[in-house]
This record gives structure tokens, C-alpha cells and sequence, in this order.
């Protein structure tokens, strides 16, 4: 027997029911964050070696992919990439960088390959605008633990919504599109005040409906950047560092600490 | 607009009316603490070879010569005669290695439950006993309430706040794992998800990776940049003047300021 429920009802007027989802994502820009801008590797080490054993202090050594520059010797530029993903091309938004400067938008279209996992969904987000094609990796499952066949699904508007639920891998690949923009924090040196424990953050509002909604993004900022900003020099100031004793000489090297410039280089007899 | 809502109950044909049921613990054993970083020791190792010819010591970036990470699923599973499947979205497993292991846990107890929850799926219990005090909702010390081992379950005689260490036997079954390199992939190449089924129910685990191997390129050495990033000294003389023979510079040691 299947007994059955009947519940009359009127429907309320549904103001989105023909609107299209609105959403927007934040990403930072991995890919303008060489690996080299990380921790020191072999290779640092390396040239750090070959600097001293040329007579120059190892820590005038500065990584070159390093996304901070030094605008004079008292003042800092550090600029990181940000990518927004929005739910259409042209959906109006805004960025607030909080003490950065935002500047874009630059239309971007960026090779993407990577696995989204259909966890016992019908439907999954990808979080950005994606124009690729989609591979089972896996098998598809259902929530009973049996083997289906894999549902029919298309992929629009930032998801991938299936015919029905199951488990399941997808290799995802293809191009994703949205915008870069650059966030520029100027820094300046403040007496002998060093710069650390920098933190960045944007926050991206847009109207969805009758509302404004919020993304916040805290920043990645690269270790390089706060290996610049720790070795600062006290207001410009040149600092001197150390020297290096050969056998036949004293090598004294001037460096300035901010840019890691050699100022000069000085050969002393030792008697 | 109105209408009628129809439900007609019946139990679902497919599922044959079950529910799903949870039937065992997913977990990748972890990586090597130092995976992907080159640690002081190597830096030493490597300044030691590059002055004195020492042999080269090796970074590890957890993957083996042929560019493979190499780990490894742990499934617990509830009812060690669970009859399961498990596999890889990408990468290879090894054979089945079946362990029984003992764990010593400390759970921490607060005063609005009187059972102690497990990490692991436990086959026995095989000791629990207090740490420390107990202590009511009040932070008054309190004398520890008895506690009764009955099977797999732990029952308080009262709730209170406090610490209490359980031995207890798991059964783990090991599986190696390896993950090759995609080919021509863009980035993401070595990702997978392990996913394990049985009658009733499916769990997965994306696995974890490495840190920084997402960033290294094709080919690249593990702890080596792909490309020189040293920015070697410009010709830019600026700063101290004058005669160098007759200058005599006094550096601080600590603070490498001019003393004089």
C-alpha cells in the first residue's frame, strides 16, 4: 500500500525565481608567485655562496621575481595580483584594497586542469566562469554504495549540474574567464621601525538582487617580500655590513640594506 | 497560484528502504614533516660539499625517482569482515596490509555528556583510566565519577569536566600509494581522491600533497628553483668616499653597524 499526503497551498510571489544566480569569487594569483618568491631553495643558497666568495656580503643577495620594489630608499611598492571571478562578464563590482591601491580591470582568460569532486551532489560549484570539458576519473557511486551509470550533465553558469546525485571524480579542463587587477601597497620606513608581520586583504562587494553582498580575500604575501621589508634600512639610511678577510686582503663591502645595491667595494692590504 | 501537493510514500525500489550506512574511517597517513622544504640540516650538507667535496645530501619533495609522490590510505573499518572496495581517481594502489594496532587516546570530557567518543573505530577497549582531577560546570574540583567499559561503549557514572586515557585496538588496513605525474596536464598533476565503497554506503578522501609541488616545473630538481634568481651586484657606487688604505673600519659583531 502507498498512502498518500495532499497539502493544498498558494504559492508566494518568488522575486527570483526568474533571475540568474549572481555570485563572485576572489582568488590571489598564484601564478604571478613563482615558486621562487617562497622559502630560500639550493639555488639561493648557491648564489648566496658565490656572492661571499666573490668578496660581497651573502645577504645583499635579493630574489629578482621577488613582487616588491623599493620606489627610494625610505619607500616600498609591493604589488600581488588578484584575480575576480565573476558569475557573468560585466556584473558591476567594487574592490577595496583597505590601505592598497586597487588598479584593473584587465580581462583575463586562464588555463585551468583540475579535479572536482561530485560528492553525492547533483550539482557542484566551480566557482568561476568555465569554457572546458569535464572526464569521469571515476566510476559514479550513489549514496547506497552501487555502481550507476554516469548522469548526463552540462556544465553552465559556474557549476556542473548533473541529472542526479552520485559520487564522482571529474578532470577538469579548459579556460576560465574573469579579471586581474593588482593590489599596491606603498610602505614607507618610519624612523628605525622595521615593516613585518604584513598582512593584505581586499574586499569585493557586488549587488545580488536587493542586496549587496561581501568577499573578503586575505593575501598570500610571498616570503620574499617580508625578508625585503624586514632587512629595511632605519629612514633611508645607508648601514654598512660586515667584511671579508681573505689571505691576502680585507674586502669591505658598503651595501645599502633597502635595495641591496652595492655601494662600494674596498680592498685592504693586510699587513 | 495554488494547488495541491501530492506525496505518496513508498519505500524506495532501488535502495531497497536502507539508509545509508556509515561503515568505515578514511585517512591518509602523513607526510614527511619536512616534505618539500629544504631543512638546515641539508643547507649545512650542502655548504659542506660545495667547500669540502661532501657528497651531496637530498632534499625530499616526497617523490621518488621517477617524478611519483608516494603515499599512503589507511582504512578502519568498523566491522573488520566489512567486505569494501577502494581506489584512485589517479595513481596506483598497493597491496592490502592488514594491521591491528593499539592506541592510546586522551579525551577530554565536558559536563554535558557522560560517554567518551573515539577517534579510531575501536575493536576492544582495553583500559581507560582518569588524568588528572575532574571538575563540575563550576570549576570546583570534584572526585572523578567510576567509569564503565561495556563493550565498545565508555559511560560515565556522572558527567564532569576532565581528562581520561583510553586504550583501546583498531584494526587498520594499509594501502600504499603511488601517484604518477599526469602528462600534459597544466597544473593539478598529481591530484587524486581515494574513494572507498561498499553495500550501503561510499566515502572519499582527496588526498594531500606535498607542500610547494604545485609549483615545480617539468624536470626540475627537487629544492632547486627552475631558474637563477640571484640579482648579482650593479655597477651603482654610491655612499662612503674617500681614501680606502687609510681607513680603518671597527664593525660591530652583533648589530654589523660601523663603530668607527
Amino acid at each position: 500500500m502507498n498512502p498518500s499526503l495532499t497539502i493544498p497551498f498558494q504559492a508566494l510571489p518568488d522575486a527570483t525565481a526568474d533571475r540568474p544566480r549572481v555570485w563572485l569569487e576572489l582568488e590571489q594569483d598564484r601564478t604571478a608567485l613563482p615558486v621562487e618568491t617562497g622559502e630560500a631553495n639550493l639555488t639561493d643558497l648557491v648564489a648566496m655562496v658565490n656572492l661571499a666568495r666573490s668578496g660581497i656580503p651573502a645577504a645583499t643577495y635579493r630574489k629578482t621575481v621577488c613582487p616588491v620594489e623599493y620606489l627610494d630608499e625610505s619607500t616600498a611598492m609591493v604589488t600581488l595580483p588578484i584575480l575576480v571571478w565573476p558569475s557573468v562578464l560585466g556584473l558591476p563590482y567594487s574592490l577595496d584594497g583597505c590601505l592598497a591601491e586597487i588598479s584593473g580591470p584587465e580581462l583575463v582568460e586562464i588555463d585551468r586542469d583540475f579535479d572536482l569532486v561530485v560528492g553525492l551532489a547533483d550539482r557542484v560549484d566551480m566557482g568561476l566562469l568555465f569554457d572546458g570539458t569535464a572526464t569521469w576519473q571515476t566510476p559514479c557511486i550513489d549514496r547506497h554504495g552501487r555502481r550507476v551509470a554516469p548522469p548526463p550533465f552540462v556544465i553552465e553558469d559556474g557549476q556542473v549540474v548533473l541529472d542526479r546525485e552520485v559520487f564522482g571524480v571529474l578532470r577538469m579542463t579548459g579556460r576560465a574567464k574573469g579579471y586581474r587587477h593588482q593590489w599596491r601597497l606603498e610602505i614607507a620606513a618610519v624612523d628605525e621601525n622595521r615593516v613585518t608581520g604584513l598582512r593584505g586583504s581586499v574586499i569585493a562587494s557586488y549587488q545580488d538582487g536587493d542586496t549587496l553582498a561581501t568577499k573578503t580575500l586575505d593575501l598570500e604575501i610571498p616570503a620574499c617580500v617580508q625578508d625585503a621589508l624586514a632587512t629595511c634600512p632605519d629612514d633611508g639610511k645607508f648601514q654598512v655590513f660586515g667584511s671579508v678577510t681573505t689571505v691576502e686582503r680585507q674586502t669591505v663591502v658598503y651595501y645599502s640594506t633597502c635595495t641591496g645595491h652595492v655601494l662600494e667595494v674596498r680592498y685592504e692590504r693586510q699587513d | 497560484m495554488t494547488g495541491e501537493l501530492v506525496i505518496t510514500f513508498a519505500a524506495p525500489a532501488e535502495s531497497g528502504g536502507r539508509d545509508p550506512v556509515d561503515a568505515l574511517l578514511l585517512e591518509q597517513a602523513e607526510m614527511g614533516s619536512y616534505s618539500g622544504h629544504v631543512t638546515r640540516g641539508q643547507i649545512v650538507g650542502w655548504l659542506r660539499s660545495m667547500m669540502y667535496g661532501y657528497e651531496e645530501p637530498e632534499v625530499d619533495c616526497g617523490l621518488d625517482s621517477d617524478g611519483g609522490v608516494n603515499t599512503a590510505v589507511l582504512v578502519y573499518p568498523y566491522d573488520p569482515a566489512l567486505a569494501y572496495r577502494l581506489a584512485l581517481s589517479h595513481g596506483e594502489l598497493g597491496e592490502l596490509v592488514v594491521e591491528e594496532v593499539e592506541f592510546v587516546e586522551l579525551v577530554h570530557l565536558t559536563p554535558d555528556r557522560t560517554t567518551a567518543d573515539l577517534k579510531y573505530p575501536a575493536q576492544a577497549i582495553l583500559a581507560a583510566e582518569w588524568i588528572g582531577d575532574g571538575y563540575d560546570g563550576t570549576g570546583a574540583a570534584v572526585p572523578v565519577p567510576a567509569v564503565t567499559v561495556d563493550g565498545l561503549e565508555i559511560t560515565l557514572a556522572r558527567p564532569v569536566y576532565g581528562a581520561l586515557k583510553v586504550t583501546y585496538r583498531v584494526v587498520v588496513h594499509g594501502y600504499a600509494v603511488t601517484l604518477p605525474a599526469r602528462e600534459k596536464a597544466l597544473d593539478n598533476r598529481w591530484s587524486s581522491v581515494a574513494y572507498a565503497w561498499w553495500d550501503g554506503g561510499v566515502k572519499w578522501l582527496s588526498l594531500e600533497l606535498p607542500d610547494g609541488i604545485n609549483n615545480m616545473e617539468e624536470g626540475q630538481p627537487c629544492g632547486w628553483s627552475s631558474t637563477g634568481t640571484a640579482r648579482y651586484p650593479d655597477d651603482e657606487i654610491r655612499g662612503p668616499q674617500g681614501d680606502s688604505a687609510s681607513r680603518e673600519i671597527i664593525v660591530d659583531y652583533c648589530t654589523q653597524t660601523i663603530k668607527t
